[in-house]
Formats: C-alpha cells, structure tokens, sequence
C-alpha cells in the first residue's frame, strides 16, 4: 500500500467516490497556473464559483444529509493540490454554516441562489473587533462580508455590502487577493449566543486544519516524488540517508495532522469542550503542515526557490491558512488555557466519559 | 473510528474499572526505595492481574485471554492511564514471547503460556549483543547441536529485567560465522541453567533494569527451539514490528499521559511560570498518540496494514515524550527540579529510555523511507 492511499482508505466508498468526483470537478475548475504578476480578478473567480454552485457544491455545505466527516473532507481535498484553488470556497462554506445557524436568514436564500458571494472574515469571528474588517477578506473588494461584532457573550452578524471601502492588504496567498474594510453602514444578519458562537469558532478552525491537513499532504506527496526522481553525485537525491530521515519526519507528521483532522471532523458535534478541540485541531494540523511547507521547499532545491516551479503555492496556501484568524501560538496558548482551568483533561479515546457523550449501539446515552 | 461503545465492550470497561478500583494501591510509584523492591511488587502485581482476569485482555480466547478487539484494547489503556495502574513485570512474557509461542510453539513450548498468563514465570528478550544492537543480524552467540542438547556460548546485553526473569527468549546464531539473517535461531533457556551468569548494569537513572547475560557451554535440550533451525529471523522481524505497535506505545502513552497530567497541575499552581502555549502544545502532541495507535488497531483488524506504519507510530510516541522531557527542563524545570522528587527526575531519565530500546528512532526513520514512502535504496542506509 502506498502512502497516499494509507491516508485515503479509512472512507466510505459512497464518501470517497463523492468526494474524488469533487476532487476532479475543483481540478479542472482550477485552470491555469498564476504568472507573478497576475492579478487575480473577483469577476473571474465568480465565474469559477458558479460553476461549483450548478455542480450542487455549493448547497453541499448545508444540506441536511451531509455528515461533518464528508465536509471536512472536501475541505481536505479543495487543498490537496500544488496549485491552490483561486476561490475562497472555505470562506464561503463556513460564512453558509455560520448563517445556518441561525435557522435561516435572506443572506443565506441569496448566496445559495447565487445572487450574490458571500464570504466570512473569519479574523472577525474569532477575535471580534467593533464592525470593521480588520483581517484578511479574501476577494472583499466584489464580496458580501459576513462580520462577526462582540455582543454581550456573543457576536452579532453583520452583512457588509461589496465593495463597501475595501483596501487591498498584502496577503501571502497570491490566488486569494485579501481586502480590509471600514464599511460606513452594515445591517445586522442575526446574534449567536455564547454556545453558538463557540461552536463556530471551533467550526472555522476545524475547517482550516482540514484544509492545512489537504496541503501538507499534496506539499508531502510532491516533494517525495521529487527527491525520487532528481538525481545528483549519479544517484537520486532521494537515496541520501539525511533527505530520507527528513521526508521520514515530514510523512509522520503529515499522518498524524491526518488523524487529527479526521478525529476532529469526527467528534465536532458531539464534544464537550468544541472551541478546545478545535484549537487543539489548529495548532497541530497548521503546525505540521507548515514544518512540511519548510521543507518542501528545502529539498526541491534551487527548484523550491522559483515561481515556475510551483512549490511555493502550497507554501503561500499553508501560510495563510495558519495565519487567519488565529495564529498557531494563539491556538496553543487558548488550548494551554484551557487546560490549566479544566477541572480534568480530555482525551482522545471518545472511551472516557469526560471526553465525548457516548451512546450505546441501540441508541440510549 | 467512531467509538461507540457495544454493550460488551461496555461491560469490559466496566469490569475493568471495578478492578482497578479495588487493586490500584495509590502512591506505588513512590513507595519503594530500590528497583529490586520495586521489581517484587510489580512481580505480585501480576498475580493481582491474573486473579482478576487481567492478565492477558489481548490474548485469543482460545489461550484463556479475553480477546480483547481495538476498542477493548483502547479502553484497556484509557483505564490503566485513569487509575495509574502498574504494566507489572511480564510484559516481555505477555506481549512478545507468547505471539510467538502461539505462531511458532510446539504443544509442549505453549505449555508456557499458562504460566506466563498467571505470572509464574517471567520472560525476558536476549536480542542485543555487545556487537549487534541496531545491526541485529550480526549477532555471534553460538549454539551447537551436541547429542540430545545445543551448547551455547556468548554474551547478551541490555536484557531487561533479567535479573527477576525465569526464561529468556534467546536468539542465536546455528549458521555459519557470516550467515548473517540466514543463521538465526530462537532457542528458550531457562536462566537457571548452569553456566548462565547474570551481571546487572545500570541505567542512566542509577538502577539496574538492564542486564549482561553471559553463556558459557549453557546445554539446553533440542526441542527447546522454535520455528526452523536457521528460520528465526522472519519470525523475529515480525516480533519487532509488534514491539513498536499500538500495544507497546499505548503502553508508553499511559505514561507519557501521567506525566503531563503533572506538569498541568504544577501550572495551576504557579500561573507566572506555567507557560501555557508550551502546555497547548505538548497537549496536542499527546492528545495524537492515541489517535495514530488507534488507527493501527483498528487497521490491524481490517488488514490494512502497510509495512512500515509501526515505526511512524513508535517514532511519534517516543520522540513525544523525549520532546516533553526537554519542555520539563526548558520551561517547568522549577517542578521537575526544585519542587519534584526523585520520581520526576527519574521520569525525566526515562524520557530517554524508549527513542533508543525497540529498534532506535533513526532505524525507524530507515524504515519509513524504505516501506512507507518507497524511496530509493542506499548502502549507507541499511536497514
Ligand atoms: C532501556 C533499554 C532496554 C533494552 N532492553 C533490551 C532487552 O530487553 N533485550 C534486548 O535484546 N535489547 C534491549 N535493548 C537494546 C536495544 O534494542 C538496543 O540498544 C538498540 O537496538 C540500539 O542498539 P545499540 O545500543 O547497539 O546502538 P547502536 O546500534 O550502536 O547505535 C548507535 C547510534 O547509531 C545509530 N545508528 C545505528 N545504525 C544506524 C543506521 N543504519 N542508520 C542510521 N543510524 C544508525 C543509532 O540510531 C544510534 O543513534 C534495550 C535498550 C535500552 C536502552
């Protein structure tokens, strides 16, 4: 068995059939790799949207029938890829999760109906400022914004209107342009209490270790390939006992933000503590993946170093994963937090009953 | 995996938390002032085990074990991990002479297999030589066909908890000088043996949990070997590959568990110097070993199971707790070493303990490489 399909074959056929046939949709929406100078456009990238929406990708996000497991999952696959997807489709996902949650709403009607593109500014929801969006918006200057403002132990949801004094920020990801704004009005979406906006923030990072998860493994998958195949002093760079020790490390740490991310997926919905396990999710998958970033760039050499050859997208993908809205030592220290005050720790086993409310096969608690 | 619980698998938690209740005598780590009183009470411990019915949770029933599956196998350690409970003296016996034993034994050489389940005898593994340690293969410890007996001769090291062992699983060269994997045997030799001399070494903590075993014209009867003459390295490569599983390391991670526990609470009590992202990090760390050894399991169940994934999972569990080991020094150093006591100290030492035993973690690297991730052969890498 291969690397690869070790982190593939746990899946369900019906899943893994749907979600390798949404792999290839994404593969051939993608298009042609970025020039260095190419300034990627909000009305080429709502085109591409489109396309996804009347392929049913869109509604995907919160149809009744889909599980965590297969949502996270195509967030996986979006970023498992050299040449990152240029749609902020997580953003999207998570601003129709997020309105979901308040059991329906116009906002939601529109985007779905593809009247409009909305996206959240996820730095907003997890660390809300006073109505302007501070962080990175991907595509904020033709977008609906969905922002997050405190509200007593809560956040209000604010919809900002496109275009509403977006600035263009430098941004690491060069197929995902990001805005500020200082919006003059907003109208208010709908509020989520304490538990609710918990349970979104804890989605938001669960969905961007998913995606960090997808991008190692394509960097890792990648960069095996390369040192297989490069040859120097007359063998494959890949046989040198230093570069083997380093893709040994990278593929373990791949694999472990693997099973982090699909534990994650997993107990979401049922877990005691989501924000915990959500920065628990985060801090590992983003820390992997960007140690995997590192080195992918490392081992390709001169090659790792070009725009041509393309390694830097997953670079430029992870770091912007990692970076939005909580920073990896921001989700460390809320989960060291945490840990301190809990009257006991969690554990993975889902086998303790402090950790996950179990149910018996017949269905009692 | 989604863990919902069977109304057997249930029962198995509950049953087990019952003993454990009732067993677990809180404050053993501490109460014992050498290693050899240590070492006789984890030898009682595994007779608590086995009146309990505890002894071998992962055997097959037709051995008298409970037939423990992955999720058993994953409740056995969240318990252990809960009340603290000892891994008592045999676990060389229970977890690496009786496979085996199973596979390969005769009827008479699985006649063991009771008395290991009740803690009788204790088994410990003859592998490593003075010159044979990662390099296995080169071993020189001679056995030679002499009438009824084989009469060996030779020097083992390392052998762990030889001194409180009633049989040593040996591993032998019966082929030529430089027949390297070709000639290997595995003889077992009672270490009442005359000619067997046992010299304790110590460890880097001070205490001598490790041996040097010497073999001078040791006669042990033929039908004492197992598997083919000259057949023992296939079946000893298997036994490596389990000693780096999701036993071993669930095993590894009820400690590394214990420990973290205890550095969190020294945080709550000391908020200057509590370092709390350290803490988030090394808790997430943690938190993953469980989830890579259940993946394992639940593969091994399916036989999905690729070579090589043993070694990610021993490399991650035991560099996680050399890595927590270093944070002890970097951050919580004033636990460990103003205000701990010489079991966290000793704790510490041992963090060193399991990157090295069971195949080092740069043979696991090798490994990786080669099986998982198929890169191409060097010389200079071997194995
Ligand atoms: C606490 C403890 C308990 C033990 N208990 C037992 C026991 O009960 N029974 C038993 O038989 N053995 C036991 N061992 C022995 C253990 O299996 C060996 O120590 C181990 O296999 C390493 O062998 P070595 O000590 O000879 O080190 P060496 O093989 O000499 O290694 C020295 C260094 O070289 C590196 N190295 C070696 N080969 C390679 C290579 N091909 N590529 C890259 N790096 C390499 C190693 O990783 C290491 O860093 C125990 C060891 C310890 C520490």
């Amino acid at each position: 068995m291969r690397f690869d399909d070790l982190l593939d074959d746990w899946l369900e056929t019906d899943d893994r059939e749907l979600l390798d046939h949404f792999g290839e949709l994404i593969t051939e929406i993608v298009g042609a790799r970025l020039a260095p100078d190419a300034e990627p456009g909000f009305d080429d990238m709502a085109k591409r949207l489109a396309r996804i929406r009347e392929q049913g990708w869109l509604d995907f996000a919160v149809e009744k029938d889909t599980t965590d497991t297969v949502y996270f999952e195509a967030l996986k696959r979006l970023h498992r890829r050299t040449t990152p997807l240029a749609v902020p489709l997580l953003e999207v996902w998570s601003a129709l999760r997020v309105l979901s949650r308040l059991g329906g709403s116009d906002l939601l009607e529109r985007t779905l109906a593809g009247e409009c593109v909305t996206v959240l500014a996820i730095d907003d929801l997890l660390r809300p400022g006073d109505g302007s969006g501070t962080g990175w918006i991907p595509f904020g200057d033709g977008a609906t914004v969905l922002l997050a403002v405190a509200a007593g132990d809560g956040v209000d949801l604010l919809q900002v209107e496109p275009g509403s004094a977006a600035v263009p920020v430098s941004h690491p990801d060069p197929t995902l342009p990001a805005f500020t704004l200082s919006p003059a009005s907003t109208t208010t979406v709908g509020h989520l209490d304490r538990a609710g906006w918990e349970g979104a923030r804890a989605e938001v990072l669960v969905a961007q270790a998913a995606a960090l998860a997808g991008q190692a493994q394509a960097l890792n998958t990648d960069t095996v390939a390369y040192i297989t195949n490069r040859v120097q002093f007359g063998v494959p760079v890949g046989s040198f006992q230093a570069l083997q020790h380093r893709a040994a490390d990278i593929a373990t740490e791949v694999y472990a933000a693997q099973q982090v991310s699909i534990h994650a997926a997993e107990a979401l919905g049922a877990h005691t503590a989501p924000l915990a396990l959500g920065l628990l999710a985060k801090a590992f998958v983003a820390k992997a993946a960007m140690k995997t970033a590192s080195e992918a760039i490392q081992l390709h050499g001169g090659m790792g170093f070009t725009w041509e050859g393309g390694t830097h997208f997953g670079l430029k993908r992870s770091a912007y994963l990692a970076m939005s809205g909580l920073s990896i030592a921001e989700c460390e220290e809320g989960l060291g937090r945490w840990a301190i005050d809990a009257p006991e720790l969690l554990w993975a086993g889902g086998l303790d009953d402090r950790g996950k409310r179990e149910t018996m096969e017949d269905g009692t608690a | 995996m989604r863990l919902q619980l069977t109304p057997a698998q249930r029962a198995f938690q509950q049953d087990l938390r019952a003993f454990y209740e009732r067993e677990v005598q809180p404050g053993w780590r501490t109460r014992y002032k050498t290693f050899e009183e240590l070492g006789a009470y984890l030898l009682d411990w595994e007779k608590v085990l086995y009146r309990g019915n505890w002894s071998v949770p992962t055997w097959p029933a037709e051995f008298d074990g409970r037939g423990a599956d992955a999720i058993e196998r994953a409740i056995f350690t969240e318990e252990t991990a809960r009340f603290d409970a000892p891994e008592g003296l045999n676990r060389l016996g229970k977890r690496l002479v009786a496979p085996v034993l199973m596979r390969h034994g005769t009827d008479a050489q699985r006649s063991h297999l009771a008395r290991i389940r009740s803690g009788e005898e204790v088994w410990c593994q003859g592998f490593s030589e003075p010159n044979a340690g990662s390099d296995l293969v080169n071993i020189r410890t001679a056995a030679v066909r002499d009438g009824s007996d084989w009469v060996i001769n030779g020097r083992k090291i390392w052998t762990s908890f030889a001194q409180f062992a009633d049989w040593v699983m040996l591993l032998v060269r019966t082929g030529a000088a430089d027949s390297r994997a070709e000639g290997i045997s595995i003889i077992l030799v009672s270490l009442d043996t005359p000619g067997i001399e046992i010299s304790p070494i110590q460890t880097i903590a001070g205490r001598s949990e490790f041996n040097e075993v010497s073999f001078d014209d040791v006669r042990v009867p033929l039908e004492n070997l197992v598997g083919a003459e000259n057949g023992g390295w296939p079946i000893v490569r298997s036994v490596l590959q389990d000693e780096r599983g999701a036993e071993f390391c669930l095993a590894r991670y009820t400690d590394i568990r214990r420990i973290f526990e205890d550095v969190t609470s020294y945080a709550k009590t000391d908020a200057d110097r509590s370092y709390p992202g350290r803490i988030g990090a090394d808790y997430a760390r943690i938190y993953t070993i469980q989830l890579l050894a259940s993946d394992l399991l639940d593969r091994g169940q399916r036989d999905a199971t690729p070579e090589g994934l043993e070694s990610m999972l021993k490399l991650y569990t035991t560099e996680t707790w050399r890595s927590l080991g270093d944070d002890q020094v970097h951050y919580w150093a004033h636990d460990l070493f103003e205000r701990g006591g010489k079991e966290g100290l000793e704790d510490y030492y041992e963090s060193r303990h399991y990157t090295i035993s069971a195949g080092t973690s740069e043979i696991q690297r090798n490994l990786i490489a080669g099986r998982l991730l198929q890169l191409p052969s060097s010389r200079r890498s071997a194995p």
